[in-house]
């Protein structure tokens, strides 16, 4: 999975923002948490090109949904921080009920047939 | 979105400062990743090796990420054009000769169209000069033929009425006034005002006051005057206490009562300036064709202040109801007009028409020159670019978009333009004042008002055409990268797929000799237009000095003015170094056509005047024709014994003759002129200046002193020197002076001159143009020379060949000149049809010469030819220096 440059209409990066969003209300994160999180939960289905995964970070981070700061990881390594804002907690409610209906009018959509 | 954009810039100007921890950041984010993607990898049990690849696998490009991250971070696409900058200063530093001929080339083109916008600038958009030029209107008549002018009455009325202005002023602002004070005198064009002239303009006097109401409240009581600046250096010697000096105008002793600030000439932008005003009151000095304050003497223009929240549209109602209403002057004529009120900027509307033509003569041919040198520095980028292809196609290679490569490529083509701007302004400054130079002096022999400076709008523009240019002679350069064959030019190591390019010169010249041409022929008729007029046909100028006797101005009766004449004519021919001497009316030979008469047959009178025909007339004294050299086809010339009271005579010129009677010379015919009958004593040449889009002009001379009508007061005179005209022209002063020293003797010029102010617009669109055609004409030949050095240079090893199969040079030449030949014969093709549609638009200014004049055709042709033949000869003999075996082995 390659992603193109900034490009906010593009799908497939409104949905990474998303997951990121969605893995950082467990709590402060270093990427590669987020990364390891987004295997597990989708159970393998969704595979992200890891290195794709850091420009999203600073984006969001650019656009004030997320903070952060350098702390040190569970194995004693220096690592960066991600946590989310206020503004980053309303963008995910509003981001999930627009998938929440999009998912559910594709649905209904595939069930008349 | 707006607060979002805002974190954004705060956070991105944040980091402008901490580039380097930005980028430490980034790496160890990414390293920590790997780190633990490839830990995790080895406790699956992968083994060390792999499980590092592995991670570097999954993690992706760790580049991509970079560049994307600093991104976001930065503002990038800003920095990299910053970047690309500082890329093109290096690189046009380093080809430091094709820099500079691509600059200078591109600073002539850019200059040509910023000194003609100068010109407009002086000319169309410049305020009068006033405190607060925004509000000042100037109010025309319309519907009434004329330029627009007002009688004192009407402007009375309207001032009076008026509520949409605040200020409604009237000036005269040609008034010629001929003065005497401290023992000189001098002709100075001054100006007859209403006495809120000078508030509306929200000027404050250098000394002494302007004037008061009361001192322009009845006529002719008042004599008072302002004078400019430079009068009260020049005669005055910038004496302080000038208040209350006196001085004569016109014979009339007026005393002094201020002195006009120092760089106020008038409010007549594009005319000449004045030097003294006088209140409106004392118009009968400064105006003497009709009585000014008669309702249907017109002479005042109208110029005014809106009032607070006032608009012109408003205005221009109001003061056209008004001018309904005006009572009439009561003699049954018709003295219905319009009015139009526009913001007072630029040459008065009166004399737009004239300055628009030129002005649209001389855009064009900066437009065309500018194109010529887009196309030069064009063909000079396109070969350069051969010389790019390997870099262009490894930043291709590397990954950079068209758009990166088009974006680095224009900053350095805006560099240029850049460099070629700056330094068109520079050259402008300079370049401008040439131009407005022509103006210098008109007709009469006044100065005129060319304010031609270097003002924001000048700027503007002047970026505007650098822009342009810089977007038009990248065009094909900027294409031409972005088609580069990548497999082809890596493969080859950078040598080109050098066809298409080669095509793309060749056109690029082909273009460049084709405006060229038509630039050329421009310049060639206009230059023999202006020797033309120069040379006179049936006529010669040179050696004949011009003047006018202005006894009207000091108020002289006509016989009291007629017999001052007739003493002067009599002193002038015993002159020495006077060959002869004439005098005619008011127009003269260089003005144009005088009055006209209505003229038929005897007999034929039609009882209706409108059937009848019209021609010019001219008033001359004896000796004219001999004086102008206008050779007599038959008959006789006038003589001492032409007066009133004598039989009606006329001499004719070629023209008129044909018109007459068109099967042979109607010479001792009788002719009606308005009526009355006249004995045909002459025949002349046509001796006229006229344009290409005028037919001949039919003229009858009637003898000066025959005159029963209305006999002249002032004339003008002609008198041929035996040496040069300006030379004698003291003796010339001092004879008139010795009959009367109260007259003004005005518009002292040799004829010569007065053609050359007469026509300054040809001469100048003749200069401009032979400038402009010049310059295509090099810039078209260099870039042949290096269309063909360029061939030369890409065929080395066919011409090796051919050499060693025993071709000899002038067989390797050949092939060259053909190619070059091929493209003189397209371009001046084109050329030529391009002229030919185009030349019509000099017709305005072709004297004696017509728009498709193929003499000047041919030359044009011819020389365009010469020039590039030997653009292409010199590349093409170096072929001949080949050297086979080293062309050979070269490969």
């Amino acid at each position: 999975m390659k992603l193109k440059r900034e490009n906010p209409g593009d799908l497939l990066q409104g949905t990474l923002d998303l997951l990121i969003l969605k893995a950082l209300t467990r709590g402060a994160m270093h990427g590669y948490g987020v990364a390891e999180w987004i295997h597990q939960t989708s159970e393998d289905i969704l595979k992200v090109e890891e290195g794709a995964l850091y420009p999203a970070l600073h984006r969001l981070e650019l656009r004030g949904l997320l903070s952060s700061e350098w702390g040190t990881s569970d194995n004693n390594r220096r690592a960066k921080f991600y946590s989310l804002t206020a503004a980053g907690r309303k963008q995910l409610a509003q981001e999930t009920e627009f998938w929440r209906r999009l998912s559910g009018a594709v649905a209904r959509i595939l069930q008349t047939a | 979105m707006f607060s979002e954009w805002l974190h954004q810039t705060w956070l991105r100007l944040k980091t402008l400062g901490k580039r380097p921890q930005l980028d430490r950041d980034l790496r160890e984010e990414a390293a920590f990743h790997l780190a633990m993607r490839e830990e995790k990898n080895r406790l699956a049990g992968i083994d060390p090796e792999e499980a590092r690849y592995a991670a570097r696998r999954q993690f992706g490009n760790a580049s991509a990420l970079k560049e994307n991250s600093r991104e976001a971070w930065t503002f990038a696409t800003l920095e990299s054009f910053g970047q690309d900058l500082r890329f093109g200063a290096r690189t046009l530093r380093k080809n430091c000769g094709f820099s500079a001929v691509a600059i200078v080339t591109l600073a002539l083109g850019i200059t040509a169209n910023v000194t003609v916008f100068s010109f407009v600038d002086a000319l169309f958009l410049r305020s009068v000069p006033a405190k607060d030029p925004a509000g000042l209107v100037r109010i025309l008549a319309t519907e009434r033929g004329g330029e627009g002018l007002f009688s004192y009455p009407e402007f009375s009325y309207l001032e009076h009425h008026a509520k949409t202005l605040e200020t409604l002023a009237a000036h005269y602002s040609t008034a010629p006034l001929y003065i005497n004070a401290n023992g000189e005198s001098a002709e100075v064009q001054g100006a007859v005002v209403s006495s809120n002239y000078f508030p509306l303009l929200g000027l404050s006097p250098h000394a002494g006051r302007f004037f008061s109401n009361e001192e322009d409240s009845a006529p002719d009581r008042d004599a008072v005057a302002v004078i400019s600046y430079g009068l009260w250096e020049r005669i005055f010697g910038a004496d302080p206490a000038i208040s209350g000096k006196t001085l004569l105008i016109n014979g009339t002793s007026f005393v002094i009562v201020g002195v006009a600030p120092k760089d106020f000439a008038g409010a007549n932008i594009g005319g000449s300036p004045n030097e003294i005003w006088i209140p409106s009151m004392m118009s009968r000095v400064g105006y003497r064709w009709c009585d000014g304050f008669k309702r249907d003497c017109t002479f005042l223009e109208l110029m005014g202040r809106l009032s607070p929240g006032r608009s012109s549209q408003e205005a221009q109602a109001e003061l056209a109801t008004l001018a309904r209403q005006l009572p009439t002057a009561g003699n049954g004529s018709d003295e219905r007009f319009g009015v139009s009120v526009t913001p007072a900027v630029g040459v008065s509307e009166a004399h737009r028409h004239y300055f628009l033509l030129l002005t649209r003569l001389l855009t064009t041919i900066a437009g065309i020159l500018l194109l010529v040198v887009c196309a030069n520095v064009g063909g000079l980028l396109v070969a350069r670019g051969t010389a790019r292809t390997a870099e262009i196609a490894m930043r291709r290679a590397l990954g950079a978009s068209s758009l990166r490569i088009s974006t680095l490529l224009q900053a350095e083509n805006l560099l240029l333009a850049s460099f070629g701007g700056a330094l068109a302004v520079v050259f402008s400054l300079w370049t401008s004042k040439w131009l407005a130079g022509f103006y210098s002096i008109d007709v009469e022999g006044y100065r005129h008002l060319f304010d031609v400076r270097l003002d924001a709008r000048l700027l503007v523009y002047s970026l505007m055409v650098t822009l342009l240019s810089g977007f038009l002679f990248a065009l094909l350069p900027v294409w031409q990268a972005n088609r580069v064959d990548l497999i082809e030019s890596l493969k080859s190591g950078g040598s080109l797929p050098a066809s298409s390019r080669a095509t793309a010169r060749t056109a690029l010249v082909t273009v460049q000799l084709a405006l060229s041409l038509g630039l050329v022929v421009g310049a060639g008729l206009l230059a023999r237009s202006t020797a033309n007029l120069l040379a006179g046909r049936n006529m010669d100028l040179h050696h004949v000095l011009g003047f006018r006797l202005r006894p009207r101005l000091i108020g002289y009766s006509p016989e009291k003015s007629q017999s001052f004449l007739r003493e002067v004519v009599e002193r002038l021919r015993a002159l020495p170094g006077v060959a002869s001497a004439s005098l005619m009316n008011t127009s003269g030979v260089v003005w144009g056509n005088g009055g006209g008469v209505r003229w038929a047959l005897p007999g034929k009178v039609s009882t209706k005047p409108a059937d009848q025909k019209e021609t010019p007339d001219h008033e001359i004294g004896p000796d004219y024709f001999t004086t102008l050299h206008i050779p007599f086809v038959a008959g006789r010339d006038f003589n001492e014994t032409d007066i009133q009271g004598s039989p009606r005579v006329v001499i004719i010129n070629e023209t008129l003759a044909a018109k007459i009677a068109p099967e042979q010379f109607p010479l001792q015919q009788y002719v009606a002129l308005d009526d009355r009958p006249y004995q045909i004593v002459g025949i002349v040449k046509d001796a006229q200046i006229r344009n290409a889009l005028e037919p001949p002009i039919p003229m009858a001379y009637l003898p000066f002193w025959q005159n029963d009508t209305e006999p002249q007061t002032d004339a003008r005179f002609c008198v041929r020197t035996t040496g040069d005209p300006l030379t004698a022209l003291p003796s010339i002063r001092l004879a008139v002076s010795a009959v009367d020293s109260h007259v003004p003797i005005t518009e002292t010029m040799p004829l010569l001159e007065q053609v050359r102010g007469k026509f300054t617009d040809a001469r100048l669109a003749g200069a401009v143009l032979i400038c402009a055609a010049a310059l295509a004409l090099v810039l078209s030949a260099i870039g042949l020379f290096g269309v063909i050095a360029y061939e030369v240079g890409q065929r080395k090893r066919e011409i090796g060949i051919r050499l060693a199969l025993g071709a000899t040079s002038r067989q390797v030449v050949a092939v060259f000149l053909k190619k070059g030949i091929a493209v003189i014969l397209t371009g001046s093709t084109a050329g030529l049809f391009l002229s030919l549609a185009a030349s019509r638009l000099l017709s305005a200014w072709l004297f004696n010469v017509g728009p498709s004049d193929p003499a000047t055709f041919g030359a044009a042709a011819l020389l365009l030819a010469v020039v590039a033949l030997l653009a292409s000869y010199l590349p093409s003999r170096r072929a001949t220096q080949v050297d086979p075996v080293q062309a050979l082995r070269h490969e």
